[in-house]
């Protein structure tokens, strides 16, 4: 083999176990019949519901045909975004219209129940955004629906179908950390969490978040994503939990927190340290896994490895992608290096190419295809649900909190 | 890179007691820097408000880069790019809206503003993609729109969309349209400094200026601005410098010696498209000058040439 072969062998083995795990999520999603189409529904079209509708968009054999909002103006700006798409102001009459056969549910997370249900009963594939509910009667409802439903239902906790987590994934399993000492979390962005309007009844509907009574605050909004990041890389659940936050800086009336802390106790001791604030973006949105080789870290559309010196090294690492954060090195964490390596465009696949969201919903259309198994289901987005509910009661109490998943 | 044209690149306040007037936002999208300011004083919202429309405008524009970027491998722009010829593409209500009006412009400006210049960006050296062969290419007729499908049809595989010299005027067109619908009456936005959205005034009665380097102060209340240079951006090769204006008749980089252009018009994105057209095809200039449009232009030894029925132009000395 002379010393090109040899490199390029070396590459294409280095990407090569890279890539082992995304293989499922980076085969070319060939798309449906004709007959088999996907007349897609999405219920709740505020930002995230827009989102998923330019994603769809992506997808063969996927057809945005109606759009229901109970929001007039949110209605008519989530049709301008889907071609010959009718409107609904309800579920019901968009259900009883015959014309979808998949729903993606994207409505407040209060209202998850009652919207999620009814579409699980219809026999609709569906989609159901997370946190899947805003109480864990309210999960478990949905759960038993999901159960005895007749479509494929698919949860939205996006870390399972993310091509970097999974590639993480198989590193985590295969004891690149080694022994897991500790965990960590944060979500933090400066934003105040409001939506403007200049009609008082619209501006409380649309601002359920800032209301305790409607919202699960800033754990359960944001932490139960990354709470089901942990609870899939270890198989394992929180038992309890405890926190504080405080208002540190919206001084507007608020209620709802807007910086918290928590912390997270796993039944061998281990714990998960959670932080998340609305005034101070640093650091974004990320989660540390701490072992006694190296430390993984992920950050939804990239991922890093980073290694201590007393680790043994692999032979693929000498021509892996790093990156340099002040005093540590990351090896970058490639979706789909081995394609990337025989193009020579390896540095260039640091991140991912689509939003996180994006291949949760072409994992659920894959499995609709396929009849197979989704990426994550309801009873999994329950039980991160049910964690994020947990944390944020002990953040509003101040007292320790035990995390009950039973139910399901 | 040229320095910003404007000599107020940065609208956040800049008096203390400004920052108890106004809610100043600033992020980066399209490739430069944004800056909003909403005036919160003389608002029906309270600041908290006020801040949280500064955010949504944001999101908005995060949103259209998303769509529009062609650095962006995963936005609707690089989906169309990839596209092989007579593959229909179909897209939404609002990116149709926008090819539409992209398509009127084109005729209006008599091919000078076309978007299918991605093409001779990567021709020319602007991508990191490029194009050896432009022989028999045609962007008069680079694609196709269908109405009843909502489609995009490229005539060519090496077409490329490109709406540098649109996009950020139409994000500050519909920032625009949100705040009319808040009833927000006085803001000023600008992107990259090349892009100005003045709403309203900026104090008693005074209104919304800018100043470029020449001593010419624009008035914005109401209108947009928009700025084109023929070397914002170049590339060297050999011993030839290119801009980064296109001329699609050409197929090559503009040549003219109007060294910038502003245009001031109801419409941001309008006022985009003319100082682009006007670039690289200065005789536009008396064509397109009407009642509802200010065009400058600046000579290579810097005299202005305008036509000014908005009476937005003032000299400073």
């Amino acid at each position: 083999m002379n010393e090109i072969d040899r490199r390029m062998f070396l590459t294409r083995a280095a990407g090569g176990m890279a890539a082992m795990a995304l293989v499922p999520n980076l085969q070319a999603f060939g798309g449906l019949s004709a007959e088999d189409a996907l007349r897609v529904g999405v219920i709740g079209v505020g930002r995230q519901g827009r989102e998923i509708m330019g994603e769809l968009g992506k997808i063969p054999g996927v057809s945005v045909v109606a759009v229901c909002d109970v929001d007039e103006r949110r209605l008519a700006s989530g049709l301008r975004r889907a071609s010959g798409a009718t409107g609904y102001a309800t579920v019901r009459e968009m259900l009883d219209s015959g014309g979808v056969n998949a729903v993606v549910v994207a409505t407040p997370t209060h209202t998850h129940r009652e919207v999620a249900v009814e579409c699980l009963k219809s026999g609709v594939h569906a989609y159901l955004e997370c946190p899947l509910a805003h109480t864990r009667e309210d999960c478990i409802a949905i759960s038993d629906a999901a159960r005895s439903s007749k479509g494929v239902v698919a949860a939205g906790l996006q870390g399972r179908s993310n091509p970097v987590y999974q590639l993480a994934r198989g590193f985590f399993l295969s004891d690149s950390v080694r022994d897991l000492v500790s965990m960590r979390a944060q979500s933090n962005r400066k934003t105040n969490w409001i939506t403007p309007s200049n009609d008082p009844v619209r501006k409380e509907a649309l601002n359920w978040k800032l209301d305790p009574k409607r919202s699960n605050g800033l754990a359960g909004e944001w932490g139960t994503q990354q709470f089901d990041v942990f609870n899939w890389y270890t198989g394992k659940y929180p038992t309890r939990v405890s926190g504080h936050g405080g208002i540190r800086f919206y001084e507007d009336g608020r209620k709802v927190h807007d910086t918290i802390s928590c912390t997270l106790v796993y039944e061998d001791g281990a714990t998960l340290g959670y932080d998340a604030t609305l005034a101070n973006s640093y650091g974004g949105k990320h989660e540390v896994f701490f072992g006694s080789n190296a430390a993984i870290k992920l950050g939804w559309s990239h991922g890093w490895l980073f290694k201590e010196s007393d680790a043994p090294t692999q032979g693929w690492e000498v021509y892996a992608n790093r990156q340099q954060f002040h005093n540590d090195e990351g090896i970058t964490l490639i979706a789909g290096a081995t394609k990337l390596a025989e193009q020579g465009k390896l540095k260039e696949g640091i991140g991912l190419p689509n939003p996180a969201v994006h291949y949760a919903l072409v994992d659920w259309v894959t499995a609709i295809a396929s009849s197979g198994s989704v990426a994550c289901s309801v009873d999994e987005a329950a039980r991160a649900t049910m964690v994020g509910i947990a944390a944020n009661d002990a953040i509003v109490s101040g007292k320790s909190v035990d995390i009950d998943l039973s139910g399901l | 890179m040229h320095l910003p044209l404007i000599r107020k690149p940065c609208v956040l306040p800049r008096r203390e007691n400004d920052f108890d007037r106004y809610t100043p936002l600033a992020f980066d999208a399209m490739g430069c820097r944004f800056e909003i300011l909403i005036d919160a004083e003389r608002s029906s919202m309270d600041r908290g408000d006020c801040v949280a429309v500064c955010e949504n405008l944001r999101d908005l524009v995060l949103d259209w880069h998303r769509r529009l970027s062609v650095f962006e491998p995963s936005s609707l722009a690089s989906h169309i790019n990839r596209a092989p010829a007579n593959d229909p593409i179909c897209v939404d209500e609002d990116m149709f809206a926008l090819l539409t009006h992209c398509d009127q412009l084109r005729e209006r400006t008599g091919g000078a503003f076309n978007i299918a210049c991605g093409t001779l960006m990567m021709a020319h050296g602007f991508r990191n993609d490029t194009i050896e062969d432009l022989a028999g290419l045609d962007l008069s007729c680079a694609f196709e729109l269908n109405r009843s499908d909502r489609t995009i049809t490229k005539t060519d595989s090496r077409i490329g969309l490109d709406f540098g010299a649109i996009a950020k005027g139409f994000v500050l067109d519909l920032m625009r349209d949100e705040l009319d619908d808040l009833g927000i009456e006085h803001a000023f936005i600008h992107g990259g400094t090349s892009s100005v959205l003045g709403i309203g005034d900026e104090k008693d009665g005074q209104p919304w200026s800018v100043l470029i380097d020449t001593g010419i102060e624009i008035r914005l209340n109401g209108f947009s601005m928009g700025v084109s240079e023929l070397f914002g951006r170049s590339v060297q090769t050999d011993s030839v410098t290119s801009g980064h204006l296109m001329n699609p008749g050409s197929l090559a980089p503009a040549t003219s010696n109007l060294s910038r252009v502003v245009c001031v018009h109801p419409s941001a994105a309008i006022a985009d498209a003319y100082s682009t057209a006007c670039s690289v095809s200065p005789l536009l200039i008396d064509q397109l000058g009407d009642e509802s449009c200010t065009l400058v232009a600046l000579r290579e030894d810097n005299e202005p040439v305008f036509h000014d029925p908005l009476g937005v132009v003032c000299f400073k000395s």
